[in-house]
């Protein structure tokens, strides 16, 4: 184990003294990274978009929709279509054909279409009160015509909604950085053999294993600490006033150290298969370019199994045992608070499962002589 | 002692097919001998050298380090040996101190052991003036010196050397011929490869001469001198060998892989 050890710390060393990987590391993950994620998060604000009224043109004979809607907040009335075409933006036609009013809408600007919708909402409850009140006037109420109404009431408390949006993008974003974090790291497995500098570690005492254990967990801990870094990055623009993230930020909603403990398990157990992968590959390869052909693929499937985060279906139990696609529900289910210990145990468990196998196949390869000597 | 009993490796390459990279090889170096290893390009040098350094395993035979086999005793020989290759580079982002610890330290040895042992080879490498800088931005002559650093700090009974002094300035290389002289009078064993003729004529109690991966000639320079009725080492070379050019022995260049 010392040897391990012994290994582990040459690695951390050669990494932290390779300036343009520590470089590349802080400046993706303290700005380039927050600022990115700052400026999706902050579009809105920083396009006015939504500030911006959107133009309504309405017949010059409709008196009702004119009179619901020229108060109405963030939309700018107009009766002629001519002066609306001179601002070169979209806008909504109000048409009344009899008993019916139609809003045309762009379908493909998501601003219009929300607007459309909040018109909708006022005509009818101007429909309604019109109703409401032509029953009343000869005596009867809605309930003689229309014997009831269909309401859907969301009980969720802003808690409960940020532990749905957390939920969501956080077991999505913590995978995706892991591996990407950890390809970056593959020069660990593959750089001494580029660098024809393994052979003299190769004829040293050190066990094969220990080389291999060395490594992986060199990998292991460059890619949580550049991930972490990521979170400080965020963390700091969030409290510079930008929205990093769009979680309901003062929902009061905090991790109990239960569900941090749920998360810590769940992420060591993930990074430990994740780098093992990376580790196997990098040994397999000559190069570090032709490790990066190896291990491209991974990071599409482990967006592929991450987004299942995304999905509202209840999984089997069985789907907990596959790496990824567990990691990412178990981490879902903690942040909503339906945890299973039984689900956890079995992605953990199948992560160190794999994790042991993998280190034995780079062992395995670390006992030939073809990985130093492929003919 | 290092033998070699009927030493075979053949390689499968899915460029060349079969290649026959060492045949029969029986080579004999008493304890506390130096013995160098001539050949031309794709001789079978490296590979013999890499076998008795356990980095590739024999396809027939069995070559012993100090009576444990290659084959069976991986471990005991890597306690060993300390090994140069003209081919090894240096951890890039360390200095030479700190990679004499880390395989210092690899190799069991207390941190005293390996600084006595330091305080010794960096005198007589002259490498002490640069011992605590990056080896990134070394000469290769300063970077080979570091190489050997790494093979002696342990302070290894058997020393298998891959062309040590390729690459070195002349004073430099008269250094490290200088150490090898002076490990053989402290009792080490020593195979070496060169190409360097005065090397082997100076250092060497027993030359070989490797040809097409089979030892064509062995003994000590007399020896070879009345075996071939040559006086220059050369001369005797190139009797053994034939004159044909160098480069008809390797047409593909294969030293660096397979030699």
């Amino acid at each position: 184990m010392d040897k391990t050890f012994l290994v582990f710390g040459k690695e951390l060393r050669v990494m932290y003294r390779d300036r343009r990987l520590v470089l590349g590391v802080a400046i993706t993950s303290l700005v380039v990274m927050p600022l990115l994620m700052g400026l999706i998060g902050n579009l809105d604000r920083l396009t006015g978009s939504s500030a911006a009224p959107v133009d309504l043109v309405v017949e010059r004979g409709d008196t009702i929709a004119g009179r619901l809607l020229a108060a109405h907040e963030g939309i700018r009335l107009h009766r002629d279509r001519t002066t609306v075409n001179a601002t070169g933006n979209g806008y909504l036609t109000l048409l009344r054909d009899g008993a019916t009013y139609r809003i045309y809408t762009d379908g493909t600007d998501s601003r219009l279409t929300a607007k459309a919708r909040e018109i909708r909402d006022v005509l009818d409850r101007e429909r309604r009160r019109v109703f409401e009140a032509r029953l009343a006037a000869r005596g009867l109420t809605t309930s003689a015509l229309d014997p009831f109404t269909v309401e859907i009431v969301d009980t969720a408390d802003e808690q409960a909604r940020s532990r749905l949006l957390l939920g969501v993008l956080v077991p999505y974003l913590v995978i995706i950085l892991l591996v990407s974090n950890a390809i970056r790291a593959v020069y660990v497995a593959v750089g001494e053999k580029e660098k024809n500098t393994l052979a003299s570690l190769l004829v040293s005492t050190v066990p094969r294993r220990s080389i291999v254990l060395g490594k992986t967990l060199a990998i292991v801990t460059f890619a949580v600490f550049a991930s972490s870094l990521l979170v400080i990055g965020l963390i700091l623009f969030a409290n510079l006033g930008f929205t990093v993230v769009p979680t309901a930020g003062d929902s009061g909603f905090a991790l109990s150290p239960g569900q941090i403990l749920e998360i810590t398990i769940n992420i060591s157990g993930l990074a430990l298969f994740i780098a093992s992968i990376i580790m196997l590959l990098g040994t397999f390869a000559r190069t570090q370019r032709e490790a990066g052909v190896y291990t491209s693929p991974l990071i599409f499937v482990s967006i592929f199994l991450a987004v299942f985060s995304f999905s509202s279906s209840d999984f089997s139990m069985p789907v907990y045992a596959v790496p990824i696609l567990g990691n990412s529900l178990a981490m879902k289910d903690t942040f909503l608070g339906v945890f299973s210990p039984t689900h956890l145990a079995l992605t953990a468990s199948t992560n160190v499962v794999l994790f042991l196998l993998l280190v034995e196949g780079s062992v395995a390869l670390y006992r030939r002589e073809s990985v130093l000597f492929r003919p | 002692m290092i033998r070699t009993e009927n030493l075979t490796k053949v390689y499968q390459s899915r460029r060349e097919g079969r290649v026959v990279a060492v045949d029969h090889l029986n080579l004999r170096c008493e304890a506390g001998q130096v013995y160098a290893l001539l050949g031309a390009n794709g001789a079978g040098k490296t590979t013999t050298l890499r076998v008795l350094s356990t980095l590739i395993e024999p396809t027939a035979g069995d070559a012993y380090v100090n009576e444990f086999s290659v084959c069976r005793d991986k471990a005991e020989i890597r306690r060993l040996i300390g090994v140069v290759s003209y081919e090894t580079r240096v951890y890039e982002r360390m200095t030479p101190r700190e990679i004499a610890y880390f395989f210092g330290r690899l190799n069991d040895l207390s941190d005293a052991t390996i600084k006595r042992n330091l305080d010794f080879i960096f005198d007589l490498l002259n490498m002490e003036e640069f011992a605590d800088k990056r080896t990134d931005r070394f000469s290769s002559g300063m970077k080979q010196k570091t190489v050997i650093m790494r093979a002696l700090v342990t302070n290894p009974e058997v020393l298998i050397l891959d062309e040590p002094t390729a690459g070195l300035d002349l004073l430099t290389a008269k250094n490290v011929a200088d150490y090898i002289r002076l490990l053989r009078d402290h009792g080490k064993t020593i195979v070496f490869s060169t190409h360097v003729l005065w090397e082997a004529e100076k250092l060497a109690d027993t030359v070989g001469i490797i040809h097409r991966g089979s030892l064509i000639a062995e003994g000590s320079i007399a020896e070879l001198q009345a075996q071939s009725g040559q006086r220059d080492l050369e001369d005797i070379f190139f009797t053994h060998v034939g004159s044909q050019p160098v480069q008809l022995l390797n047409p593909e260049g294969s030293e660096n892989r397979h030699g």
